[in-house]
């Protein structure tokens, strides 16, 4: 369209058909960029799509395991363990495991050390438990002598007086059932490899018995009366007889036609083998009836259940949980808030409301922001020579008389030095919510005869607490995640015990991860997966509080 | 010479400014005011922009001590004493002294919280009397019958007019004896103002209230006593210099309308500013 031109023949404007060409330029760029922009925001989806569904491959998916002991043969009639109580857990334990459950009560269940275990009264053994009339005060040896029926009901009485359903099923798991897992396999294969069509299967049953028909074969050929012998001898008999030179050529001849023949029946036995492992291999059912013929079930697993996230770091993949990861990590939380925040805000509030714009001043503000910028590893190595090695008797906790741990690899120093890490974040925050407070509140307040405290603390403050709170979840969202200064500083990466304290040893989420992944066995690789999510989570949510925050703030 | 208003040694004035002169660093932004402010009466500063009306007024209740490198000499006195004395806390001014801006400013707090903030700051505590003061505040500055029935609502859900109002029931719940407006009315609509300029006649009458305002009706109207500032100039060739002078200064009917000076007459007839 045309409009109607109100320029002056003399303008600079340019003329009509100039200005609808340039138009069309103009239009031309504006959506060239458009377009770009649209493409960089699918790069950003495609990537953050992958990344989940790579993890979420590996946490989910199928494994096949195997029993020691089906765990169905356990009860008479084949009835689910996790309904028996505690004495038919117990009886089950003492019926399986014979004399081998006194070793059990001493290695997994007893207080007192293992020199003095035999001549222990059940007391000591189960201290503030409760007891089989009579038996308190015997001890393990006298329990022993017991004739073996009279024992085993002491037994099932003590343990299931003693330990817990929950325990009492995980020892069925560990003594008798023995499961292991043999083979994982991703949530996509599991999805769309788990079955082989009837046609595979038929081909599968049929293969061997080709195979072996194929082998007979060749082995007849090769046998002692088969046709390479046959023909060898042929030709033997006939350089013997000093046959004349056709006969032998026509019988050198069929040697090797016999010979080709042997070797297509191996080309075709190859082939044919070739063909059954990649039919097994095509479905996970296949694959694991012929690799591991043991093996009970095949079953959907998520790596990522309650158990995952309740139970302790272990050594088999299949019972390793993060409880001891995840505790960590919030204690580490915890301690950087409690240290990171205070510090924070007060070193903004200097900045922002008392510092005068001097050299010192300016130095101080450059710095912090150019310390945000800081690779991690660095603070790791501050960390290691500050809080772990100089002030090690603080941050092992021996100055306070607690018995921590014996050096200074403790969740004090991790904190301080992932503290000081998000220090810089929290202060850049910090002050950018305080600028953000409009001059006209802290004239108001000055105005009313408030001091600069009462006026800070009390107006400054309360309107700039989301942006400072926004800028605490995001940097103590960035810490949690941080796995180099946590390995440096030397987090523990197989810990079977819960940090207590400020002052324990600990191990944390990250460093569970980055553990598990270097790791050969592939069913690391799943829970390391699992434990990704995890930590996905925690963030993602820190996040999201922060932005709910901002959003309020915002209004 | 500079401009000075002839005043009665003798009098109890609410406050007497005394060749009073203002510095941004090595700006000499006002030079020489000085002003008697009569107890009780309102007195209004106009003038054309940037000739100091602000400036003066902030050095009333030493709102300068915030802007870095303000400074201030002259004498600014009050109650027989020199506010810029160094003994004398600008906390303690500022609370004497009350302050009203030229935009709405109210704390994102509730109502009931931004009126009772000032006594709060003075260490009133009881439910009952911070009640009663919030009650007499916003009767103060006809806002009670408006927010009564929703005194948590937040004070920035007001309207602009209503804003305003809350922010002089805020200064007035202290007990100031002078209250510095400065122009308390420009960023409101003509009923809005209209209210202000009521209220200053009516429920505060018995304040003294100095006023900078650039609406000459509304000086007229609503003010005792008028200064007029106005900007003076020196171009000595190399680089012009302005600053703020005191033009004239007295009773509102006489300046508006048998001004001393031919500069007056010309400002308030709309020639220039
Ligand atoms: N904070 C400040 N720093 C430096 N100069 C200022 C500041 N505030 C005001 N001034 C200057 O002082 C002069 C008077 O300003 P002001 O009192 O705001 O004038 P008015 O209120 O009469 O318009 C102006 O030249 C202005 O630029
Ligand atoms: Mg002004």
């Amino acid at each position: 369209m045309t409009m109607q031109s109100h320029t002056p023949t003399s303008s600079f404007m340019p003329d009509e058909a100039t200005f609808q060409k340039r138009l069309a330029t103009r239009n031309r760029t504006a959506n060239a960029w458009k377009g770009f922009y649209f493409f960089s925001i699918g790069i950003s989806l495609v990537a953050l799509i992958a990344l989940f569904a790579n993890v979420a491959n590996e946490a989910f998916g199928s494994i096949a395991v195997q029993f020691e002991v089906d765990p169905a043969t356990l009860t008479a009639d084949g009835t689910d363990l996790n309904s028996l109580d505690e004495t038919q857990l117990s009886q089950i334990l003492v019926d399986q495991l014979g004399g081998r459950i006194v070793v059990l009560i001493r290695d997994e269940l007893s207080a007192v050390a293992t020199e003095d275990f035999t001549t222990a009264a059940l007391a000591d053994v189960f201290p503030g438990g409760s007891f089989p009339e009579g038996y308190a005060e015997a001890t393990i040896a006298d329990v022993r002598a017991l004739d073996s029926e009279e024992a085993a009901g002491v037994w099932r009485d003590l343990l299931a007086m003693n330990v817990p359903k929950d325990g009492l099923l995980n020892l069925i798991n560990e003594q008798i059932v023995g499961l292991e897992v043999v083979g994982s396999w991703p949530f996509l294969e599991a999805l769309f490899k788990y079955d082989p069509s009837q046609e595979t299967v038929d081909r599968i049953a049929a293969l061997p018995t080709e195979i072996a028909s194929v082998e007979a074969e060749l082995e007849d050929l090769r046998s002692e009366s088969g046709g390479i012998a046959q023909a060898e001898t042929a030709l033997a008999d006939a350089r013997a007889d000093q046959a004349d030179d056709e006969t032998i050529a026509s019988l050198r001849e069929e040697v090797r036609n016999q010979q080709a023949l042997a070797a297509e029946l191996e080309n075709e036995i190859a082939s044919l083998e070739d063909e059954l492992e990649t039919l097994q291999d095509s479905s996970i059912v296949t694959e694991v009836a012929a690799n591991y013929p043991g093996a009970e079930i095949i079953r959907f697993q998520s790596w990522l259940d309650t158990q995952f996230l309740t139970t302790q770091m272990s050594s088999t993949p299949y019972e390793a949980g993060i409880r001891g990861a995840i505790l960590g990590s919030l204690w580490l939380m915890a301690v950087v808030i409690v240290f990171a925040l205070p510090v924070g805000v007060a070193t903004a509030i200097y900045l922002n409301e008392y510092a005068t714009d001097n050299f010192f001043n300016r130095l101080i503000e450059t710095n912090v922001r150019n310390l945000a910028g800081v690779p991690s590893i660095i603070y790791g190595m501050l960390g290691l020579a500050v809080f772990v090695r100089v002030l090690e008797p603080f941050s092992s906790g021996s100055i306070f008389g607690v018995a921590g741990a014996d050096n200074g690899r403790t969740i004090m120093a991790a904190a301080l030095t992932l503290g000081l890490l998000v220090l810089p974040i929290i202060i850049i925050n910090a002050q950018e919510a305080l600028r953000a407070v409009p001059n006209a509140l802290r004239e108001a307040s000055y105005g009313m005869g408030a001091t600069k405290w009462q006026t800070i603390w009390k107006i400054v403050l309360p309107s700039a607490l989301p942006g400072i709170l926004t800028g605490l979840i995001l940097s103590v969202s960035r810490a949690i995640g941080e796995t180099a200064p946590l390995i440096v500083v030397g987090a523990s990466t197989l810990l079977f015990t819960d940090p207590t304290g400020p002052f324990s040893k600990f191990t944390a989420l990250p460093i569970q991860i980055y553990n598990w992944t270097s790791r050969p066995q592939p069913q690391f690789h799943d829970i390391a997966a699992a434990a990704i999510i995890v930590l996905l989570i925690i963030v993602i949510a820190l996040n999201s509080v922060a932005i709910v925050l901002r959003n309020r703030y915002a209004r | 010479m500079v401009y000075a208003p002839e005043y009665n040694d003798s009098q109890d004035y609410a406050v007497m400014l005394e060749n009073v002169n203002v510095y941004y660093g090595d700006y000499h932004a006002v030079n020489d005011v000085t002003i008697p402010v009569e107890k009780g009466k309102i007195t209004a500063f106009i003038g054309p922009s940037g000739c100091g009306k602000s400036t003066v007024l902030r050095a009333i209740n030493r709102m300068n001590d915030l802007v870095e490198g303000a400074r201030v000499t002259g004498n600014v006195q009050y109650h027989g004493k020199n506010l810029y004395d160094q003994d004398v806390d600008p906390v303690e001014v500022r609370r004497r002294i009350g302050m009203v801006f030229q935009k709405p400013n109210p704390f994102p707090k509730s109502i009931y919280e931004n009126v009772a903030y000032g006594p709060r700051l003075l260490g009133i505590k009881k439910k009952g009397v911070l009640d009663e003061i919030v009650e007499k505040s916003l009767r103060g500055a006809a806002l009670w019958d408006e927010v009564k029935n929703d005194l948590k609502k937040s004070g920035l859900a007001l309207s602009g007019g209503q804003q305003q109002r809350l922010c002089i029931a805020r200064t007035i719940a202290v007990e100031p004896d002078i209250i510095l407006m400065d122009e308390p009315a420009s960023a409101l609509d003509p009923i809005a103002t209209q209210r202000i300029e009521q209220l200053m006649r009516e429920e505060l009458s018995e304040y003294t209230i100095i006023i900078v305002t650039h609406n000459m009706q509304q000086a007229q109207r609503a003010s005792d006593y008028v200064a007029f500032f106005n900007i003076r100039k020196n171009d000595d060739g190399k680089q012009e210099m302005r600053w703020g002078e005191l033009a004239e200064f007295g009773e509102t009917d006489q300046v508006f309308n048998n001004p001393a000076s031919e500069e007056t007459a010309e400002y308030i007839a709309g020639r220039f500013g």
